[in-house]
């Protein structure tokens, strides 16, 4: 994911709301993916992404610069995420009743695939993998946005791609047996 | 190398985990010969390549709902930082920081190079009279414009969500060309909303869907595809606001306008300011050229950031504005209750160049040509030497044009155009003893003023034309019309070689000054019958009588006053005119039966339109629902009775 500029930044940071809107171009889309697949939920993911702007916006003065721009607004959009759905405790129902938004994988078989698969692995690994695979975060980074132990993220990481990559397999399996 | 230590290590190499050469070696030589490995390589290469597929477009563009949360934030904790003398004239969301205050130094120094003397230092605060400054300052000097739009419109009935692109191309004096293309995907076979005018003098054309008079009943929308053109009437007035090029109507005066902010858009230094949607509708004019556009509520926010060194406009942003008022008006459309945080039109530039557009952009289609007259030849075309203010504002001498004798008896017999930028003054001037009406249709209920020659008439700008003021002179008639503000054309127009008079005795009759033209006076001058309602709201009596003069038609307006003194802004007016169709109208309209006749309300002015017995009834009664006044209409007598 690339970086904003560092001028855009320390202007919004000064207050500049253009600047500001800048950024919000920039990420809400990677924002909002990243919440709908913490959510499955596409009205929660907005909401999240809504609310961890906002506090971007809020929380913008404690943002000293020394870790990328993305891994600290994922940090805060994922504790958003994670508000929201204490406050909604029924995401597990939302999670086998939602599909990803539409377009999010250009070939719908794909699609249908990773869905079931991302579907299979636990929040503790679809989280790392999400970062790091979807959005091209390091292990640090990846490992500062969910307060754990790089190591504990590197372990999470190989074992969430293990999973998916069988359970990849399995579909050409069955797609093979029929 | 077992196989779970050597898949671990492709994962990391694959996340860009750096492995010894060692290690690294090891790992390819174990892969080589691994087939379930290797298996294991290809399917988290496949699944990446899967994952990294991200087309962009269905994803939610949540940009404005999330600024409109940010701008709610107005006291957070940097605001509560800002300076005490800055809240009056920053606003609630304009926060002015150490970064932000550099921004105003540049933008200020940036606007001085443009702008010239106009500018005193006052301070770091942005203010609405400084921006009114700059704009007015920006209209005189910009001469070529190009750029390209997007707007997207949320809510229209039936449609969530509608796309265009727009190109804006003007040139000075007075050659502008605006194209809107409909990139919406319609549900059904409707017209989508193309359209293209071109100003090229006085010439004009138009191109473009019928406007569709209401949006509750799609069927009542004439389903046309016939171009629109036309070309000017040889009238004074402006053709189409030119504010997408410089927001000289919009940002003409500091009335209603807060500024919120400064910061970049389009990389371009940038001041946010804030003002209610009927104060910016100039910007959104293309809405006036043909097609179907959604409501907006008159007082509905506008959010508009312009360039701080051209003053153009870069971005505006419509938000519903909350309150009663408007969810009853909105419910006359069939609209639901809109959330003031979502934005229901967007006007973004995508592009802006500072050049020339190809004259080709100009020509009028049809052949129409404008009959320019050479200033050599001004005077022999119309036996005259037409009159020239001695002070112009630094406009300068654009075009000349004789109308042909049959253009009309409110039409100039010559009219001179001066311009700079999209700076504009026409000067109308006509040599006729004894005419019957004045130059130009002006509204003879005008403002009196005093200039140091004489007295004029002066009456503010509308959606369709700039400020005019009509001076009277002996045989000589003079409209002058312009974007300039109302300083500028009494300036102006002080200095032109006449000594203004009032209006002729015969004109005078007609114009009614309060209480002396009675109903039979009024009478006496129309050719329809003029009667009253029956039904008024309790204490209310006939106030004025005016005669109106609108292109040769004569026409009546009775005012209706309560006995109380402050009741003044609860006047009612009817209107009487001879017509067989109602008006041609952009406005966004509620079609109605008046006892069984077509009819339209006007839920921004409270005024019902109908068509009754060859007459046009327009009543107005600002402040009162539609059935109140339906219910004084239906008691109006037919014209047969």
């Amino acid at each position: 994911m690339q970086e904003p500029d560092p001028r855009t930044v320390a202007r919004a940071q000064g207050g500049d709301l253009g600047a500001f809107e800048d950024l919000v171009r920039a990420y809400q889309a990677d924002v909002f993916r990243f919440a709908w697949h913490l959510t499955r939920d596409r009205t929660m993911a907005e909401d999240v992404t809504q609310d961890a702007f906002l506090r971007v916006y809020r929380f913008f003065g404690t943002y000293r610069g020394d870790s990328r721009f993305s891994s600290w607004l994922f940090r805060i959009a994922r504790n958003c995420a994670m508000d929201a759905m204490r406050r909604q405790r029924s995401h597990v129902a939302r999670h086998e009743r939602e599909r990803p938004p539409v377009g999010y994988w250009t070939d719908p078989i794909a699609r249908a695939e990773l869905d079931a698969a991302l579907s299979s692995v636990s929040d503790d690994h679809r989280e790392p993998f999400l970062l790091i695979e979807v959005f091209g975060l390091s292990y640090q980074e990846a490992a500062d946005v969910l307060g754990v132990r790089v190591g504990t993220v590197k372990s999470r990481m190989h074992r969430a791609r293990a999973a998916l990559c069988r359970a990849l397999a399995d579909e050409d399996e069955e797609e093979e047996a029929r | 190398m077992n196989c779970s230590r050597a898949r671990a290590s492709l994962s990391e190499r694959m996340d860009g985990e750096r492995l010894s050469a060692r290690h690294a070696a090891a790992l390819d030589e174990h892969v080589a010969s691994c087939v379930a490995c290797l298996a294991f390589r290809a399917n988290a290469e496949r699944l990446r390549q899967s994952v990294r597929i991200r087309p962009a477009e269905q994803i939610p563009d949540l940009a404005d709902r999330i600024m409109a949360s940010v701008e709610a934030e107005g006291g957070g904790p940097r605001a509560r930082r800002r300076p005490a003398s800055h809240r009056g004239s920053v606003g609630r969301t304009g926060r002015r920081t150490p970064v932000a205050a550099a921004l105003v130094v540049g933008l200020v120094a940036g606007s001085v190079a443009v702008g010239g003397p106009w500018w005193r230092p006052s301070g770091n605060a942005v203010t609405a009279d400084f921006v009114v400054k700059g704009v007015r300052a920006a209209a005189r000097h910009l001469d070529a414009y190009q750029a390209s739009f997007r707007i997207v419109e949320r809510g229209l009935p039936g449609i969530a969500r509608r796309t265009f692109s727009m190109r804006v191309a003007f040139a000075s004096p007075g050659r502008y060309r605006l194209d809107v293309t409909d990139e919406t995907s319609y549900p059904d076979a409707r017209t989508p909303t193309d359209l293209t005018f071109i100003a090229n003098g006085t010439a004009m054309y138009r191109r473009g869907t019928l406007p569709c008079p209401t949006v509750i009943d799609a069927s009542a929308c004439l389903p046309s595809r016939e171009p629109v053109s036309t070309s000017s009437p040889y009238a004074t007035q402006a053709s189409l606001a030119t504010d997408l090029v410089v927001p000289v109507d919009v940002l003409a005066n500091p009335g209603r306008i807060t500024v919120t902010g400064t910061g970049t858009v389009l990389g371009r230094d940038a001041v946010r300011v804030e003002l209610p949607f009927e104060r910016a509708a100039p910007l959104f004019a293309f809405r006036d050229v043909g097609g179907t556009w959604r409501p907006v509520f008159g007082e509905d926010r506008v959010v508009l950031w312009v360039d701080a060194q051209r003053w153009f406009p870069l971005r505006a942003t419509v938000y519903p504005s909350p309150g009663s008022d408007r969810t009853e008006w909105a419910r006359l459309f069939g609209l639901p209750p809109e959330d003031p945080s979502r934005p229901i039109v967007q006007l973004a530039a995508t592009s802006i160049r500072l050049v020339t557009p190809p004259e080709a952009d100009f020509v009028i289609p049809g052949g129409v040509v404008q009959p320019e007259v050479p200033a050599a030849d001004l005077r022999r075309e119309v036996g005259f030497e037409p009159l020239t203010p001695g002070y112009l504002a630094d406009l300068a001498p654009a075009s000349a044009v004789v109308p042909p004798d049959d253009a009309g008896p409110s039409a100039p017999d010559a009219l001179i155009t001066y311009a700079s930028g999209v700076s504009y003054l026409r000067v109308g001037e006509r040599r006729e003893a004894g005419a019957v009406t004045p130059l130009g249709g002006a509204d003879l209920a005008a403002e009196r003023v005093q200039l140091a020659n004489g007295v004029a008439y002066y009456e503010p700008a509308t959606d369709t034309r700039g400020r005019r003021l009509t001076i009277h002179a002996g045989d000589r008639d003079l409209v002058l019309e312009t974007n300039l503000s109302r300083d500028e054309l009494l300036q102006i127009a002080a200095t032109l070689p006449v000594t203004g008079e009032r209006l002729p005795r015969a004109w005078l009759s007609a114009k009614a000054s309060a209480g002396t033209l009675t109903l039979a006076q009024a009478r006496r001058h129309t050719s329809f019958p003029l009667r009253l309602p029956t039904l008024l709201p309790e204490g209310y009596a006939v106030e004025t009588v005016h005669l109106t003069n609108t292109d040769g038609v004569t026409g009546v307006t009775v005012t209706f006053a309560p006995a109380d003194p402050n009741g003044a802004d609860r006047r009612i007016d009817l209107h009487v005119e001879p017509a067989t169709i109602l008006p041609a109208t952009t406005s966004e309209l509620v079609k109605v039966s008046v006892d069984g006749v077509p009819g339209r309300w006007d839920p921004h002015r409270d005024e019902l339109d109908w068509i009754e017995g060859g007459r046009l009834l327009s009543l107005r009664a600002p402040g009162r629902p539609l059935s109140t006044v339906m219910a004084m209409a239906l008691t109006i007598p037919p014209a047969g009775s």
